[in-house]
C-alpha cells in the first residue's frame, strides 16, 4: 500500500466519520458507558447482594443507552452515582471516601473544565487493558495542560475501586459478623486511606501520567517542525523514565514487560490519532516573507498531506 | 451568482453563534473585572467546601488524636494547622481561579471583537447588495 493509498484511506475514513457522526458518537458513548459499568460489575458486583443495580444486565444496558444521549459530563455524574450506590451496599466507609473523592474532583477541577470528562471516563477502560499510558499523551495532544488533573483523578478512581475490591473481605458490611462499631468504622476508614496514601506505585504512576500530559501539551504547542511526533515520543519516554526512577527509588516493583508493552502500544495509538488529526508534510514547508505598513511577516506554511487525484489503476495492455 | 465571501462570513458567524458564542455572550454580559471577581467568589465557596471535605477525611483518619487533644484542652496546634492549611489552600485556589478566568475573559473579548468585525463586514455586503438595482440582500439571522 503506497502513501497515496494510505492518504486516500485516511480521507475516506474522515469523510465517513463526518457523514455518520450522529451515529458514531452515541455508539461510542454507549460502548464506553457499558464498558465502565461492566468493569464496575467485574470488580464490585461479585460482592454485592442479590438485586444490586450492577448485577442487573438489563439495567446496565438501559443506563448505557441513556448515557449515550448525554454529554460526557452527565455520563460521569451518573456513573459516579451508580458507583456510590453500589459501594453503599457493600461498605459505608468506602462510600464515604468515594463520595469525598468525587466531590473534591467536582468542586476543585470540574468547575474550571467540565468538558474534559471524557478523559475521566476513558481512564478506567484504558487501565483495564494496560493502555493507560496513552491517555495522558492523547489528553496532552487534544486538550490543555489542565488535562493532567482528570487523568490523575481517573487513575485515582480506578485504583480506588481495585483497593476496595481487595479490602472488601475485611471492610465489607458482611465482614466481622456484620456488627458495625465505631472502632471498626474508623479502622476500616483508615485501612482505605492508608491503602491509597501508602501506595507508592499509585503515586509514581500518577506523577508519570500527569507529567506526560503537561510535557506533551507544552511540546505540541512549540513552533517547530514535527512538534506532534516529538511531543508523543517525549511523553512516552517521560512516562517510562519516571516509572523506572520510581521503581529504583521507591521500590514500586513495576512489571517492566507490561509497562514497555503498554507504552509501545500507547505510542502507536497516539501516532494513529496524530495521523488522523494532524498529518503535515514537513518536506514541503514554505517560508514566506512579506510586509505591510506596520509589520514584517515571516510565515512558515506547512502543507497538509492529501491524496493526490483520483486513483488510477495500472492496466496491463496486451498487444494483439 | 453566489457571493462566496458572504457565504464564508455567514458560516463563520453561525459556527461561532452555535459554538462558543452562547457562553461568550454570558461572559460578555459582565465587565471583565466583575466576571473574574464573581468567579473568585464562587471559587471561594467551592474551595471552602472542598477543604471541608478534605478536613473531614483528615479528622476521620486522626479521630482519636484530635478527640484527645480537644478533650485535654490542647487543640491549639490542631487549630493552627487547620487555619494555616485553609489559608494556603484558598490563596492558591483563588490565584489559579484569577489566572484561568482572566485568560478566559481576554480570549472571550478577542472572539467577540472578531465576531463583531465579521458582523460589520456582513452588513456591509448586505448594504452593497441592497444598493444594486434588483439585488436581493439576504439578511443574516
Amino acid at each position: 500500500m503506497n502513501n497515496n493509498a494510505v492518504n486516500r484511506l485516511r480521507e475516506s475514513l474522515i469523510l465517513f466519520y463526518k457523514k455518520q457522526e450522529y451515529i458514531i458518537v452515541p455508539v461510542f458513548r454507549f460502548v464506553v458507558t457499558l464498558c465502565l459499568l461492566l468493569l464496575l460489575r467485574t470488580h464490585l458486583g461479585a460482592y454485592g447482594p442479590a438485586g444490586a443495580p450492577l448485577q442487573n444486565t438489563l439495567l446496565n444496558v438501559i443506563i448505557a443507552l441513556f448515557c449515550s444521549m448525554l454529554p460526557p459530563g452527565f455520563t460521569a455524574a451518573i456513573l459516579a452515582l451508580v458507583m456510590v450506590w453500589d459501594l453503599y451496599r457493600l461498605s459505608l466507609e468506602a462510600t464515604a471516601l468515594c463520595a469525598a473523592l468525587i466531590l473534591v474532583c467536582l468542586l476543585v477541577y470540574y468547575r474550571f473544565a467540565p468538558r474534559d470528562s471524557v478523559i475521566l471516563l476513558l481512564m478506567p477502560i484504558a487501565y483495564a487493558v494496560n493502555l493507560h499510558y496513552a491517555v495522558p499523551v492523547l489528553a496532552g495532544l487534544l486538550f490543555g495542560p489542565g488535562a493532567a488533573v482528570p487523568v490523575v483523578f481517573g487513575l485515582l478512581f480506578t485504583r480506588y475501586v481495585l483497593l476496595v475490591e481487595k479490602l472488601l473481605p475485611v471492610i465489607g458490611r458482611d465482614a466481622g459478623g456484620a456488627v458495625l462499631t465505631s472502632e471498626s468504622l474508623i479502622s476500616n476508614f483508615r485501612a482505605l486511606v492508608d491503602g491509597m496514601m501508602n501506595d507508592r506505585g499509585l503515586i509514581v504512576l500518577a506523577a508519570a501520567l500527569a507529567a506526560a500530559a503537561v510535557v506533551v501539551c507544552f511540546i505540541r504547542h512549540l513552533v517547530m517542525a514535527h512538534a506532534w511526533i516529538t511531543a508523543i515520543t517525549a511523553g512516552c519516554i517521560l512516562e517510562l523514565v519516571i516509572l523506572l526512577i520510581g521503581d529504583m527509588r521507591f521500590g514500586t516493583q513495576i512489571d517492566l514487560t507490561m509497562v514497555l508493552a503498554g507504552i509501545v502500544v500507547s505510542f502507536l495509538i497516539a501516532q494513529i490519532v496524530r495521523f488522523f488529526l494532524f498529518h503535515a508534510d514537513y518536506l514541503r514547508i514554505e517560508n514566506v516573507q512579506f510586509e505591510d505598513e506596520d509589520y514584517y511577516y515571516y510565515v512558515k506554511a506547512v502543507p497538509k498531506v492529501v491524496a493526490s487525484g483520483p486513483e488510477t489503476e495500472e492496466e496491463d495492455v496486451f498487444s494483439p | 451568482m453566489l457571493n462566496l465571501e458572504k457565504i464564508r462570513l455567514m458560516t463563520r458567524l453561525t459556527v461561532y453563534e452555535e459554538g462558543g458564542g452562547t457562553r461568550d455572550r454570558r461572559t460578555a454580559g459582565f465587565f471583565p473585572g466583575d466576571y473574574v471577581f464573581a468567579q473568585m467568589v464562587w471559587s471561594f465557596v467551592t474551595g471552602t467546601i472542598a477543604w471541608g471535605i478534605c478536613a473531614a477525611v483528615y479528622c476521620g483518619y486522626y479521630f482519636e488524636q484530635i478527640f484527645f487533644s480537644v478533650y485535654e484542652d490542647a487543640a491549639g496546634p490542631v487549630l493552627r494547622f487547620a487555619v494555616l492549611s485553609y489559608a494556603a489552600w484558598i490563596v492558591f485556589f483563588l490565584l489559579v481561579t484569577f489566572l484561568v478566568y482572566r485568560k478566559r475573559s481576554i480570549a472571550c473579548q478577542r472572539r467577540r471583537r472578531l465576531y463583531e468585525q465579521d458582523l460589520d463586514a456582513m452588513l456591509a455586503i448586505c448594504e452593497e447588495e441592497r444598493a444594486v438595482p434588483g439585488g436581493s440582500a439576504g439578511v443574516p439571522r
